[in-house]
Order: C-alpha cells, then sequence, then structure tokens
C-alpha cells in the first residue's frame, strides 16, 4: 500500500520534472482595440488578439504526438487542430456584409462576403496523398469548433487553389518544405453569435475583462459590415494566432443619425477591467486611428491620448493603454469619444484608395450570363500589376473563349500572364489568374461569359429560388508607397508597436500587399421541378417503352391477313359487350 | 444538261436557295436564341471555339466538361476555318454551310447508289413476288424523281434550318454517315466499315451501323477495316493531345453516362437531372442497353436488306441517344423520304408529323417561358420534348410497319386481298406463333 502511493508520488513528480524541463514553451498574449472614423457616418471597430508561441521544437507542426505539451495562453484546440491535419497556416473569416473599399479604404485583413478557408497544408513525401483527406477533415473540424456550416469547403468541388494570388503569410517550418494551398469561398454563409462565443471562448480573459468585455454581439452582428476571422501561421520562432473581429457600424442606423459617438454609445460597454494575461508590455491597448492629411478626419477625440505616433501615408495612432489608464487614474471604465463639428462628412471630400474594383453581371434570362469585372487605377502616375483571381463554380461553366480585356481604349489587350483551370462537373470548379499592367488613370475591365448549367434537383441549395453565388473577385496588388491609402488599420497593429516606439514618427511609406474583394453575384440559374422525380421517371419510361415497344413489333411479329369476319367481331370488347346484351334485349 | 458536281440546274437552284435561307435566318436570329433546343452539349460550334482558345492558352481542352467531341473532329473543323479565311473560329457559318454542301452532295450519292441497290434487290427477288403485285414494282424512272423532293427536304426541314442557325456541329458527322451508306448501298463494305468508324469516332452511337455492314458483305474484312481505321482515328487523337486518353473519358463515357442536363430533345436531360442518386446507374445502364437491345432483333428481321436495316438502326440511335441533336433527325426525315415506294403503306404519318410539328411551334415558346421570364416551369419544355420523341419513334414504327406491309403484299399480291371466299383480308401484324392462312386473290 505505502509501496504504491510512494510509486504514484514519485510518477508524479517526474511527469512534472519532465514536463516543466523539456516542454516549456514561452507563450505571449497582446490584445488591442482599433477604432477609426471611415467618414459618412461610418465607425470601424477592429479588435485584435494575438497569440504567439515560442516553440523550441520546430517539428512541433508537423508531430501530432506532441499533444502532452503545456499550454497556459495558447489555445490547445487550434495548435492540436493544425498539428493533426498537418495544416502550416490557415485562414478562416465569417464575414457578413460587403467591405466597401471604395469608400472605406482598404482593410487590415481582407474579407470577402460569407465564409472563406485557406490553408497551407503539409505536402511533404507521404503527406502529399492525403492533402485532400486531411483538409476534408480540417474542413469539418474548422466547421465543428466555430459552429460555421462550411461543411461544403470540405468537397472538392468548392475548393480550389490559386497560383499566384494567395501565399503563404508565415514562415514554413523546415525551410523549404512543400506546402499544398487549398482555398473555399461560400458566399451565403451567415456570421452570428453562435460563431462568435466559440471564437470568443478562445480568448484568455474571455468576455469577463480587457478589450473582451466590449465583445456585445447583439450591437456588432447589428452592423453595416461585420467579420469573425482567425488566423494562424508559423512565424522564425514558434506559432503566432490573430483572432480578428472587425464591425463597421453606420450610425445613421444605430444611432439615428447623431455624429458624435463613443465606444459605448455604439456597443454598450465600457471596458472596467484590463486584461491582467495581457503581456504587460504592450498590456489591453485600444488605439484610434486618424487621418492627418490630405483630408483630416474633423472628429475631436477625448480624452487625450497617453501616447501618439504620427504614420506613414497621413495617418496618425492615438494609443490609449488601458492597463495603465485604469490603474494610474483609478477610473472605473475607459470611453473614448468622437466629437464632430458636423452631421457627417460627405462622399466627395474623402479621397479614394488607388485601385478600385468592382463586379457586375450581364445578360438576362437563365440560360446563358456573363460577368464584367471592372478595375481601376487612380494613381497618377504609377502603373500597377494587379493579379485578378476568378473563381467560378462548375454550375456556372465559363466559356473561356469569350474572356476579353478591355484596357482604356484598347479593345483586345492580352494578359501579361494568364493561367486557366476548367471547370470539372461535380468535382472542381473553374479558376482564372490573370497578371495584368494597369497603367496610371486607366480602367481595366474583364468580361466573360457563361452557360447556367441545369445540375440535378438535389445539388441546389436549400433555397433553389434564391440562385447560385458567384465568389468575389480577388485582386491582389502592390500599393504604391506614395500613394494616400484609406487605410484604416495597420497590419498586425500590436506586435510593431514596439517597431513603431523606436523609431516614433516614421513618415518614410512602404509599399503595401493589398487584397480587395469585389462584390460576390447572385446568379439565377435554371431549375427543375422539384417534385416531380416520380413523374419524369414514369414518363420518361412510357416512352422509352413505346420506342422499344415499337421495334419490338416491328422485329417479332409478322404481317398477315386476318378474316374481319363475325366471328373476330364478337372477340373485340364492344362485341362482347353486345354478346351479353343480346338475352336482355330479346326480353 | 448543266451539271456541277453531279447536281442539275434546278438542284443547284435548291441548294443556293437553301444558303440564301439559312444565312437569312442568321441575319434574323442569334445562335444564342435557338441554341438550346436545337443543337446539343455535344454538338455545338462553341466547342470549336472553346478549344481554339484553350489550345492558344496552353491549357489541356479535355481536362474539363466544356468538350465532348474527339481532337481529330475539332481540328478538321478548326482546319476548315482557317482554310475559309477565319483563323479564330469565327467562319462558323461558311464551315458549317460548306459540310452542308458537302452533305448535299452525298446525299446525291446516296440517292443514285441507295436507287442502284434497290432495283437489284428487286431484280434479285422479283421471281419469289405474286405476279399480281408486278405493278409495284419499282423503276429507275420513278427512283429518279425522288432527287428533288429529297434535297429540297435536306435543305428546307425547319430542324435543319435552325440547327444551321445555332451552329451546330452535326454537319460533319451527317456527310460521314451519308457517305457511309452510299458505300453499304453500293456494297463495298470496307469503305462502309471504315466511315462508319470515322462516325462513330466522331459521335459513338453510328457504331450500331457496323451491324447491318457486316451483314451486307464479308463481315471479317469489314470489322478489320473498322477496327483499323478506329485504332488508327484513336491513336492519331492520342499523339495529338499530347499522349494523353482522357479525350476518351470527355467524348465517350460523356455519351455513355450522360452527365450533362442541358435541356435539349432528347428524354435524358429531365431524366437524368431529377432521377435519384441510387437509381442513376440504372438508368444510365437502361437507356444504353435500350439502344443496344434493339440491334439483335431488328438485324435478324431485316438480315436481307442491310440498307433499310442501316437505315432504321441509324434512326432508332439518333431518336433515343443522350444527346440527341434535330439536325440528325432532319436528315433521318428526308432518309424516309428517299423510301418513296413505302409512303403509299404509312398510314398514320399524319399523325406523326402534326405532333412533330406542334413539338416544333411549341418548343421555343415553352423553352423561353422557362428560362426567361420564369412565367413556365421546366415540366412544360419537357413535355414538348417528350412529345417530339414520341413522334419520331411513331414516324419510325410506321415507316418500318410500312415496308412490312409492302413486302407482304408483294408476295401475296397487292390491295385489296381477298380470301378463296371472297371475303376482304386485313393485313395484321401477329406473332409468328398463330398458325397463319395465306391466301391469294
Amino acid at each position: 500500500m505505502y509501496m504504491t502511493n510512494l510509486f504514484v508520488l514519485v510518477s508524479i513528480f517526474l511527469l512534472f520534472v519532465v514536463n516543466n524541463c523539456v516542454c516549456v514553451d514561452e507563450e505571449d498574449f497582446s490584445e488591442e482595440l482599433v477604432l477609426s472614423d471611415l467618414g459618412n457616418g461610418y465607425s470601424y471597430f477592429g479588435f485584435n488578439f494575438v497569440f504567439t508561441r515560442q516553440v523550441n521544437d520546430f517539428n512541433f507542426v508537423i508531430k501530432a504526438t506532441s499533444s502532452h505539451k503545456h499550454f497556459s495562453l495558447f489555445p490547445r484546440s487550434i495548435s492540436d487542430l493544425a498539428a493533426r491535419f498537418r495544416v502550416s497556416e490557415f485562414h478562416l473569416t465569417l464575414s457578413q456584409g460587403y467591405w466597401n473599399h471604395a469608400a472605406w479604404g482598404y482593410a487590415s485583413q481582407p474579407q470577402p462576403q460569407g465564409a472563406e478557408l485557406w490553408a497551407w497544408l503539409g505536402s511533404h513525401g507521404s503527406e502529399s496523398d492525403k492533402v485532400e483527406s486531411n483538409w476534408r477533415e480540417f474542413v469539418s473540424a474548422v466547421s465543428g469548433m466555430f459552429c460555421a456550416s462550411v461543411n461544403a469547403m470540405a468537397t472538392g468541388a468548392v475548393a480550389t487553389s490559386p497560383a499566384w494570388s494567395y501565399r503563404p503569410e508565415g514562415l514554413s517550418q523546415r525551410g523549404r518544405e512543400p506546402r499544398t494551398l487549398r482555398l473555399a469561398q461560400i458566399v451565403n454563409q451567415g456570421v452570428c453569435t453562435e460563431n462568435l462565443t466559440p471564437w470568443s471562448r478562445l480568448l484568455p480573459c474571455k468576455k469577463q475583462a480587457g478589450i473582451g468585455q466590449l465583445l456585445n454581439a447583439v450591437k456588432l452582428h447589428d452592423s453595416a459590415y461585420n467579420s469573425v476571422q482567425v488566423h494562424f501561421k508559423p512565424t522564425h520562432r514558434g506559432l503566432a494566432l490573430r483572432l480578428v473581429f472587425t464591425a463597421v457600424i453606420d450610425r445613421r442606423i444605430a444611432q439615428l443619425g447623431k455624429a458624435d459617438w463613443s465606444v459605448y454609445s455604439l456597443l454598450s460597454r465600457a471596458v472596467s477591467l484590463p486584461c491582467s494575461l495581457a503581456t504587460s508590455q504592450t498590456g489591453s491597448r485600444l488605439l484610434v486611428l486618424k487621418r492627418t492629411a490630405p483630408d483630416p478626419d474633423q472628429s475631436a477625440v477625448q480624452p487625450e491620448p497617453l501616447q501618439s505616433y504620427n504614420l506613414a501615408n497621413g495617418l496618425k495612432l492615438l494609443d490609449y493603454n488601458l492597463t495603465k489608464m485604469l490603474d494610474d487614474e483609478a477610473k472605473d471604465s475607459v470611453d473614448v469619444k468622437f466629437n464632430f463639428p458636423w452631421t457627417w462628412v460627405p462622399v466627395e471630400r474623402l479621397q479614394s484608395p488607388p485601385v478600385v474594383a468592382q463586379k457586375y453581371q450581364i445578360g438576362t434570362g437563365s440560360e446563358m450570363g456573363g460577368v464584367v469585372v471592372a478595375i481601376s487605377n487612380r494613381h497618377p502616375s504609377q502603373a500597377i500589376n494587379v493579379i485578378i483571381l476568378e473563381i467560378v463554380p462548375w454550375q456556372l461553366r465559363m466559356l473561356f473563349h469569350t474572356l476579353e480585356l478591355t484596357l482604356g481604349d484598347n479593345l483586345a489587350h492580352k494578359a501579361n500572364k494568364v493561367h486557366y483551370q476548367q471547370s470539372v462537373d461535380r468535382v472542381r470548379p473553374a479558376k482564372l489568374e490573370l497578371l495584368v499592367t494597369v497603367p496610371p488613370r486607366t480602367s481595366l475591365r474583364v468580361s466573360y461569359r457563361f452557360t447556367k448549367q441545369l445540375v440535378r434537383w438535389n445539388e441546389f441549395p436549400p433555397d433553389a429560388n434564391h440562385g447560385l453565388y458567384l465568389p468575389p473577385t480577388v485582386v491582389s496588388f502592390v500599393a504604391p508607397s506614395d500613394s494616400s491609402l484609406r487605410l484604416p488599420v495597420l497590419p498586425q497593429t500590436v506586435l510593431s508597436i514596439a517597431e513603431l516606439t523606436a523609431n516614433r514618427n516614421a513618415t518614410t511609406p512602404e509599399p503595401i500587399f493589398v487584397r480587395l474583394y469585389t462584390e460576390a453575384l447572385l446568379v439565377n440559374a435554371p431549375k427543375p421541378d422539384f417534385s416531380m422525380p416520380y413523374n419524369v421517371l414514369c414518363l420518361v419510361c412510357t416512352v422509352l417503352a413505346i420506342g422499344s415497344g415499337f421495334m419490338h413489333n416491328v422485329a417479332c411479329k409478322l404481317a398477315s391477313v386476318s378474316n374481319p369476319n363475325p366471328a373476330d367481331k364478337d372477340a373485340t370488347l364492344i362485341g362482347r359487350l353486345k354478346k351479353m346484351l343480346t338475352p336482355w334485349r330479346r326480353q | 444538261a448543266l451539271t456541277v458536281f453531279g447536281l442539275t440546274a434546278l438542284e443547284l437552284a435548291l441548294c443556293l436557295a437553301g444558303c440564301l435561307c439559312r444565312l437569312a435566318l442568321r441575319a434574323w436570329l442569334t445562335p444564342q436564341s435557338v441554341r438550346a433546343w436545337s443543337s446539343s452539349p455535344v454538338e455545338s460550334w462553341t466547342a470549336v471555339r472553346e478549344y481554339l482558345a484553350l489550345r492558344r492558352a496552353g491549357v489541356d481542352p479535355y481536362d474539363g466538361s466544356a468538350l465532348h467531341l474527339p481532337p481529330l473532329s475539332l481540328r478538321l473543323m478548326l482546319a476548315a476555318d482557317s482554310l475559309l479565311g477565319g483563323g479564330d473560329g469565327d467562319r462558323a457559318w461558311l464551315v458549317l454551310l460548306a459540310l452542308e454542301l458537302a452533305g448535299c452532295l452525298a446525299l446525291k450519292r446516296l440517292l443514285r447508289e441507295f436507287g442502284a441497290y434497290t432495283l437489284r434487290r428487286q431484280a434479285a427477288n422479283v421471281a419469289s413476288y405474286c405476279s399480281a403485285s408486278v405493278p409495284m414494282l419499282l423503276s429507275g424512272d420513278s427512283l429518279r424523281r425522288l432527287r428533288l423532293p429529297v434535297i429540297a427536304a435536306y435543305w428546307f426541314n425547319p430542324y435543319s434550318l435552325v440547327a444551321s442557325v445555332a451552329e451546330a456541329t452535326t454537319p460533319l458527322s451527317n456527310l460521314v454517315v451519308l457517305l457511309c451508306l452510299a458505300e453499304l448501298c453500293r456494297g463495298r463494305v470496307g469503305f462502309a466499315a471504315a466511315l462508319c468508324a470515322a462516325a462513330a469516332y466522331h459521335g459513338l452511337y453510328p457504331l450500331c451501323l457496323i451491324v447491318p455492314i457486316c451483314l451486307a458483305g464479308p463481315a471479317r474484312p469489314a470489322l478489320l477495316a473498322f477496327a483499323g481505321t478506329l485504332a488508327c482515328l484513336l491513336a492519331t487523337s492520342y499523339m495529338l493531345t499530347g499522349g494523353s486518353w482522357a479525350y476518351l473519358q470527355s467524348v465517350y463515357a460523356f455519351h455513355a453516362l450522360a452527365p450533362d442536363h442541358t435541356p435539349g430533345f432528347s428524354l435524358s436531360w429531365y431524366l437524368f437531372c431529377e432521377a435519384f442518386d441510387h437509381f442513376r446507374s440504372l438508368f444510365q445502364a437502361v437507356f444504353q442497353a435500350n439502344l443496344v437491345c434493339v440491334l439483335a432483333p431488328l438485324a435478324i428481321r431485316f438480315r436481307s436488306d442491310p440498307c433499310f436495316l442501316a437505315v432504321i438502326c441509324w434512326a432508332y440511335t439518333a431518336i433515343f441517344k443522350p444527346y440527341c441533336c434535330v439536325s440528325e433527325q432532319a436528315l433521318i426525315a428526308c432518309v424516309f423520304i428517299m423510301h418513296a415506294q413505302l409512303h403509299a403503306h404509312m398510314r398514320r404519318a399524319l399523325l406523326a408529323i402534326i405532333l412533330l410539328i406542334v413539338a416544333f411551334v411549341l418548343a421555343p415558346i415553352m423553352h423561353h417561358l422557362w428560362l426567361y421570364p420564369g412565367s413556365a416551369n421546366s415540366n412544360f419544355y419537357f413535355a414538348i420534348s417528350l412529345l417530339h420523341c414520341t413522334a419520331m419513334a411513331l414516324l419510325l414504327y410506321l415507316f418500318c410497319i410500312a415496308y412490312l406491309k409492302r413486302e407482304f403484299l408483294l408476295h401475296h399480291g397487292p390491295q385489296p386481298l381477298k380470301f378463296s371466299d371472297g371475303t376482304e383480308a386485313k393485313i395484321v401484324l401477329q406473332a409468328p406463333t398463330v398458325k397463319l392462312l395465306f391466301v391469294n386473290n
């Protein structure tokens, strides 16, 4: 008895030792909320929660057996997911509404309408055969984890791998190990509190403290645009996970047109507790992004920030360190107010971004259709190379010979590079990637036509009469450095804050990689009558039987003569009836 | 008399009028407006354009669901296109018109060979005919008189007119099948088998013509010629597509499995669109089995007249194959007209023709109502395609019955037939088990 107890104690002690010696990985968590006024009465909220984990063992992601590791802040479910399905990097976004880049500027994390998932899967050696099954299982797992019905992405009929438009954002664990990209978009996927809840459970302070306190689902989902995102990628020292929630609230609806706004007035919540699990270096932060040039924000922000930085591209960043503010000033809560001298800024005063893309449909009826993607380069002097990615579901069969590029007045422009993959019915969508140089002050028009296929009755989405969605066109380019971008959020603000403080008032703008998503289109496709399966079966088989019956008659019967005498007449139905009636007649 | 390529002035005038009629229709209607119900996903000039565009972009044309024609057919049409001054596949009308003209010449040749064949066959069988049936026999003159109506039917059949507007590529396969039939009538079995192989290479279903060809002459050389030609065509295609057999999948498996449900004039599109998944393979098998199973009894029945057998086999597959093309069916109507001796015995042909006219008039209306304003649903158009299939099957049946009746009358004397006791006899079809009483009047 004593011996057993002793043995157990020793084993537990040994386990602790082993765990602490071998597997202590340094983890880090920081959070921020970026606020900005987008003009025209739109307020931007960008929640960023960044987790980093330094991994000593670089095979971590590759080895599923590393599950005995200890996790304190980094969500273990995400790490296990990646390890299990050999996912070295993935990006999941669930968005509602359309990010109007022409009016709001470029988003730091671009998101299409609906759901998008793209992942780089390890395809090293023996894993190359398992990419398909790994992707399938990964999608199911993600779908379950975030309560999103994105299972349709698992089938190849939706997923594709673009050649140029999507590059890995993180570093590969083992140098140049081969990776395979899978991208899937489902346009009509809604986003709702049931997605936000499992997402917010990944936060170390949940919704109890820090920025998370502001995640008021009722207000955030009742917005012009909102998006729940998960970005997981490897870094040079380990793993990084960004949980992002973006919302654009239309104050004309939310506040009945009142121009002045504050975090509290729009979200009905305020931060009363800092998240003590956030790293002391950055802590919980509230950042306000203001335009200073060429058309400065008219809003006056209260209270005065603790620090502010002038960024490139005529932007100013006001930094509110919530941890400090709540500690120092012994306040109950922190609120940031934006006061305006007038109602809202009219649209024409806003400077539009250098490249704007738009997509619309041409043609009538549900037999043939067409699409036009218009991309304009508004930069005064610089030509921009754009990569256009068009994914066309197999239900809408793209006619490649109808692809036309019009650049300015040149009606038959040729793309610098074309990558096209045809669709295969029920197997994969069509994929078109174009590399085109758009000269300054010129617009490019890409158009093509497609036939709307009549698909099987069970291949329609639940509401067949709603129509089919054509996913958004993805336009990728490197925005020129001297353009005054309307960019509400800096990419990965938290991670670069140290650099910002190091070289304060940095003004040299850098070229920025931008990925734009156009509108998704709703296409009216032909529909069969869904109540007909048995009737059709019966009718078609009848006609088939008539046809083969005719041939049977011809092949198996001989012509002969018959005697139309009364005896034969009696043999007919009417004859027999008459015969039956004769005794009655006589009476 | 003046002849050009063996066509008389009147026939030439018909050809010219036919061409002008097509050009006028093309100016009035766009290909898109009639494509759906007069062309098929297989036989469409769109495929030729797509093939050209894909090859220029360096994409494997058969790695997708767009193309269902074999590479040599597409190359041939592209070559014709560039020969006629196109180059971008934009001379569809000219290429197809040229193919239709060639088809007309082939038809003329078929008429001549068919006439000779019929007279030959008649001379061989005349000893077994009833002496009273001699007035029913055909003469060279009566066959020659057929030429104008047949050529007129070839050019002015409404279905061939709309198919031409829709830029259906059927004229190519029609041409090959016509040549094959002409060779068959002439008795050159080897050539016929080679042409049959070419037609089968293009669209799979003319494969059934190999049965009458084998019955018409020595089977072994015919089969050898068939296999040799087919192997050559397939191997050439293999080399043309850069050493890939992918085209087999997109051409022949497509015909066999009917995965595309584009509304057409066949039975299959709506059936496979509506069928439950677990029934689908059964019905795919039924569709193909229907075509194969009918061949054997017909071959036994009509083994003495391979030319007639060829016509009905071709007609049956053209009606019931999954992707039928009305232009092919228009040609079949032409061949029916060619058998003028049977017209007198086709008693209910009027019904079939009226049904066809109804289908022709209602098809574009129903198609438009379904897909454009949405005021009708798919069942309306489906009903019309059912009607069309039924009418075509009925027409084929009446044609076969007329043939059997005429054969009977040739052996037993012309109508009205009388029994020995003077009562009038009625000709009926009976299962051969019943004891038959043959009486000559």
